[in-house]
């Protein structure tokens, strides 16, 4: 077994760290830490995040890779080079190896035992369902699936239950005395949603494709779990990729003023006017045509399905910087005339150190609230892009390629709906839990808020 | 007033409110007659405007009325429906606040707000409801009232502005007017105008007035009651003659001893130590016992009674229990003499400044051409010698602080010279103002925007000492300046928004004396504080100047701060000097036309009183 790090494993575990590392620093300074308190105090906050953390471990497991070591030829000798496969997996990809490696032949219900679509039978008589090669193979007569389906999913509910209620003893008798203005409560209940669901997941999960499959006949469960991580990378990578950005230049656009802020105005300006899409498909487009001219660039079709989702980020980066960087302006403009940036500059301290000492920290509450606000956004965009096509990597699953894959058979009847409700369900999940918590931390951190 | 007999408009019962366990407002009581005026007096936080807002039924959602009543002639308020009480507020009691750029709606001219009110009240629309607008706007003296009408406030000055509220709160004719703080947001000219005008209006209307502030010279103007407030709760009521003759309780008494003026020169003002309890506090005894300097044993854990005085005057004080005989004759301690060190003799002025000038550009077009200038400063020439004091003094916009901050050059002057030391320093950038930086600080007028609120107390201080190079000993140093203020040492490790305003004055004083300052420009350093503390600021800036031989450029508008500290005067209006002296002369023999108005504007109380 060989561990690969592609670029966006590595941004993204940068990315982890930066924010444990962050919690650890907020923790240190008593402003910060006092700000947090009030989030892990509200009960929506706590169950946002609860949920967010889910999404997050599932993409972390997904961002683990490594090449299979292929099994040594027969007749090479002892010594020969290690040959690895060419297909990089994951980790969540071994954990789900029965859903990745068992497909169908095409589409099928949820927990169904046969395809969706009649076909001729092998010994020529009429046309019927056939059998799944996976799902309720196990059942001698299909027609028992029903109880089987109930029997299991009632031994999920009950080892979900007595899971969460181990947890949940945990939690009230060692966590909740040491913080007790924690909101231990929200945790708990939003832990008994999701214990509760995966268990009963994971007890069917063995017999059947509980998702249904898509038209190749891939679990769509699989496929919806592999999803969370290029939406998070989405949602993330582009932040960081703007970040840097905004906060150069509105900062140096509203302190330093004159030819300065009317350049970066400008600047911010015309790349507003510019229609959103459109600059994103050129971009992506000329990326194609960089990425497909270089194979040698990429040892795997995986690392050039991550260049593309990088260069993704990149691009929707360069388009979203503006808002945020306006913000800034505004508020440093705001900041620049305070007395204690005054008193600095009776000091004589240079207009770098300002910038950094006085202005970076006091716009910090505006940088946080938009980056969790613009989280949501953006994962709803890749989902949009890849619909029109000028998104990922049509090798790279995502929601968007999902429901793109899906929106034809909406016409279908009777109708697929697994994929497109599935998707739906997790991105509603996955940004809803991210507008809540931004919700909470905007209340927590804007000083206006405070006051009222 | 003739009408002293007859029944109150307005009587407030043991109205106490609540605020989660606090009581900002307990056990206040009071009666307004017609065409009088009852002044609440007392620092801010001491429940003067919750006692207001009570009355008008107005508190924040988080606040209750718990107990008492108020009885608006014979209507119990506290008893009436919403929609019966929004007839009283506006119709029989009209409010005006404090900060009339906020409280006038920016979006609509002033005759559609006044017009607004004619019409929810009286039932006014039209052409008539124009019309009464108009005699509104002049019976407030705003000139040119027919244009004003479809003027919108931006277009109006500060002073403008409240007439323009006052009249909006007389347009309901009502027959009690609740103003509180109307003229703290003004300039000392302005005051005066303001009062005059609220004044003659009571007279012709014979309206009741429920006046808040924490100006003693207001209270002396304008009051025929006075009641002074302590953390919530009433601790003297008086007519006013009686309390400016003879003020009773401690905490008024401290009031008026806490007072700069001329007479105190060269003596320590009285402060009153600690400050007012927060809001949500539960009190036992007497709220004021802490900071009280005749304390008895028994204070801190019973309330005191009313004990009655000569004439109507009552006090809320265990030293005027007549079981305790002997007591209530006590006198205040008498102040403390500073100690006057001989001053340091200068060979040459510390600060020379000559001619001048800043103008801001006016850029108007695409390319953003320079059409015209504003002169801020507009040539100003004065010189101030080391260990000395010159007071700059001025309305708001007259371009004091430009002026300030043009000789630390944060504001590049358009000409003139500025030498400090004996060294040119217009036209230095960079590296060349660094020595120079070290000589000459500011000290600024808002304690609560300038520290920054994301660095520690000690990280503040040595700011300045970093920037210049001065970094030896640093945390020895930074302990040292703390105790200087009077602040402990251990508290380097804190944030700013663990203190209070004049806590934080204190730290940006040390702050600016870090790099060994010879000159410090302090601007409006008091004037966003209560007066005790206020008080505690100037007797610390008197000692550091007695100290360290500090010269200070001090930069206000108020003129008994500028009586009790300055050694000369400068009278700034519009962008200039108009007179400049030695504060003897100018304050006695003021030679201008604009100093005699700002000095008749300025009133002391205690002069009045004497």
């Amino acid at each position: 077994m060989k561990f690969v790090l592609l670029w966006s494993d590595l941004l993204f575990f940068l990315l982890v760290a930066i924010c444990i590392g962050g919690a650890w620093w907020a923790y240190r300074s008593p402003q910060l830490a006092a700000s947090w308190r009030q989030v892990g105090a509200s009960r929506s906050g706590v169950a946002a995040a609860t949920v967010l953390v889910c999404f997050v471990l599932v993409a972390l497991l997904d961002s683990v890779h490594y090449r299979e070591r292929l099994p040594a030829q027969p007749g090479a000798d002892a010594g020969a080079t290690v040959q690895y496969a060419v297909e990089v997996k994951s980790a969540l990809d071994a954990l789900l190896s029965k859903q990745k490696t068992n497909t169908e032949k095409t589409y099928s219900a949820p927990l169904a035992t046969h395809l969706f679509a009649k076909e001729s039978r092998a010994d020529g008589q009429g046309r019927d369902y056939p059998r799944l090669k996976f799902g309720g193979s196990h059942l001698a007569d299909p027609a028992l699936s029903e109880a089987d389906v109930r029997e299991r999913a009632t031994f999920g509910l009950i080892a979900g239950l007595s899971i969460w209620g181990f947890l949940a003893f945990v939690i009230r008798r060692y966590a909740q005395p040491r913080a007790p203005w924690f909101a231990w409560n929200a945790l708990i209940w939003t832990l008994a949603g999701i214990v509760v669901i995966v268990s009963v997941v994971l007890a069917l999960m063995p017999y059947y494709h509980v998702f249904g499959t898509d038209k190749v006949g891939n679990d769509v469960l699989y496929l919806t779990l592999k999803s969370i991580r290029t939406a998070l990378m989405i949602g993330t990578l582009t932040t960081l990729a703007m970040l840097p950005a905004a906060l150069l230049l509105g900062i140096l656009a509203g302190y330093k003023g004159g030819w300065i802020d009317d350049l970066i105005q400008y600047v911010y300006t015309v790349l507003n006017s510019i229609p959103g899409v459109l600059l994103i498909a050129a971009a992506i487009l000329m990326m194609q045509v960089v990425i497909d001219a270089h194979p040698e660039w990429f040892a795997t079709a995986a690392e050039r399905a991550d260049a593309r989702l990088l260069s993704l980020c990149l691009i929707m980066g360069i388009t979203s910087w503006t808002g945020l960087c306006r913000l800034l302006r505004a508020e440093t403009l705001k900041l620049r005339e305070l007395e204690f940036v005054q008193a600095a500059r009776a000091f004589g301290v240079s207009g770098f150190s300002i910038m950094a000492r006085h202005i970076l920290p006091n716009v910090m509450h505006i940088v946080m609230i938009s980056v969790v606000m613009d989280f949501s956004g953006l994962v709803l965009a890749e989902a949009v892009l890849s619909y029109v096509g000028i998104g990922v990597d049509p090798s790279t699953i995502s929601f968007g390629t999902m429901i793109n894959a899906a929106r034809m058979e909406l016409a279908r009847e009777p109708m697929v709906w697994w994929s497109l409700i599935s998707a739906f369900c997790f991105m509603f999940v996955l940004v809803l839990a991210a507008n809540l918590f931004a919700d909470v931390v905007r209340d927590a951190f804007d000083p206006r808020g405070r006051a009222a | 007033m003739s009408a002293l007999n007859s029944k109150p408009l307005l009587r407030v019962n043991h109205l106490s409110v609540q605020i989660g366990a606090g009581r900002p407002v307990d056990d206040v009581s009071f009666e307004i007659k017609p065409g009088e005026t009852f002044a609440l007096l007392g620092e801010s936080g001491c429940g003067k405007s919750m006692t207001a807002l009570a009355v008008m039924r107005l508190l924040p959602p988080a606040a209750r009325l718990t107990a008492g009543g108020v009885t608006y002639g014979d209507e119990e308020l506290l008893a009436l429906t919403e929609a019966e009480m929004r007839a009283v507020r506006g119709g029989g009691i009209g409010m005006i606040f404090q900060e009339p750029a906020t409280s006038l709606n920016p979006v609509m001219s002033i005759g559609r707000q006044i017009e607004e009110v004619l019409d929810l009240h009286l039932g006014l629309r039209g052409g008539p409801a124009r019309q009464r607008a108009r005699e509104l706007l002049e019976a407030v003296g705003l000139p040119e009232a027919e244009r004003r009408l479809d003027e919108y406030p931006f277009q109006l000055s500060g002073g403008m502005k409240q007439r323009a509220m006052i009249a909006m709160a007389l347009a309901g004719e009502p027959e009690l007017l609740i103003a509180d703080e109307p003229t703290t947001a003004l300039d000392v000219t302005l005051q005066a105008q303001v009062l005059d005008l609220l004044k003659e209006l009571q007279l012709e209307r014979g309206m009741g007035m429920l006046l808040i502030t924490h100006d003693l010279g207001v209270v002396e103007r304008m009051a025929d009651h006075v009641g002074v407030m302590y953390a919530g709760q009433l601790v003297e009521v008086a007519p006013r003659e009686q309390f400016f003759a003879n003020p009773a309780h401690p905490y008024s008494r401290k009031l008026f001893a806490a007072l700069p003026e001329r007479a105190g020169r060269g003596q320590r003002l009285a402060t009153i130590p600690g400050l007012v309890p927060a809001l949500d506090v539960k009190h036992t005894g007497c709220r004021f016992t802490p900071r009280c300097s005749e304390a008895l044993d028994h204070c801190g854990n019973t309330l005191p009674e009313w004990f009655g005085m000569a004439g109507a005057q009552q006090v809320r004080c265990h030293l005027f229990d007549p079981q305790q005989v002997g007591l209530n004759t006590v006198i205040m301690s008498a102040p403390t003499a500073l100690v006057e060190e001989p001053r340091v003799a200068s060979s040459g002025p510390l600060l020379e400044v000559r001619d001048l000038q800043v103008h801001f550009p006016i850029r108007k077009g695409l390319l953003q051409r320079t059409v015209g200038h504003v002169p801020a400063v507009d040539g100003i020439s004065f010189s101030l010698a080391a260990g000395r004091t010159l007071a700059l003094v001025g309305e708001s916009g007259c371009g004091k602080t430009t002026a300030g901050k043009a000789i630390l050059q944060l504001i590049a002057p358009t000409g003139g010279s500025v030498t400090l030391g004996g060294q040119e320093i217009t036209g230095l950038t960079g590296a060349a103002l660094q020595p120079l930086r070290a000589q000459a600080q500011m000290v600024f007028q808002d304690p609560f925007s300038s520290l920054n609120p994301r660095l520690r107390i000690g990280a503040i201080i040595a700011e300045g000492m970093q920037a210049l190079g001065q970094t030896e000993n640093m945390a020895e140093r930074i302990a040292e300046l703390l105790e200087q203020v009077g602040l402990r040492a251990d508290m380097a490790t804190r944030y700013p928004h663990e203190f209070s305003g004049g806590q934080r004055q204190r730290i940006a004083i040390a702050r600016a004396l870090a790099v060994n300052p010879k000159l410090l420009i302090c601007d409006e350093p008091t004037s966003a504080l209560d007066v005790s503390v206020q008080a505690q600021i100037i007797n610390l800036l008197h000692d550091l100047q007695q100290k360290l031989g500090l010269a200070y450029l001090f930069i206000t508008h108020n003129m008994a701060v500028v009586d009790y500290l300055a050694d000369e005067v400068a009278v700034m209006y519009k962008g200039r000097i108009v007179e400049y002296g030695s504060a003897d002369d100018v304050l006695a023999h003021p030679q201008h036309a604009y100093t005699q108005t700002l000095l008749a504007a300025a009133f002391s109380p205690l002069r009045g009183a004497a």
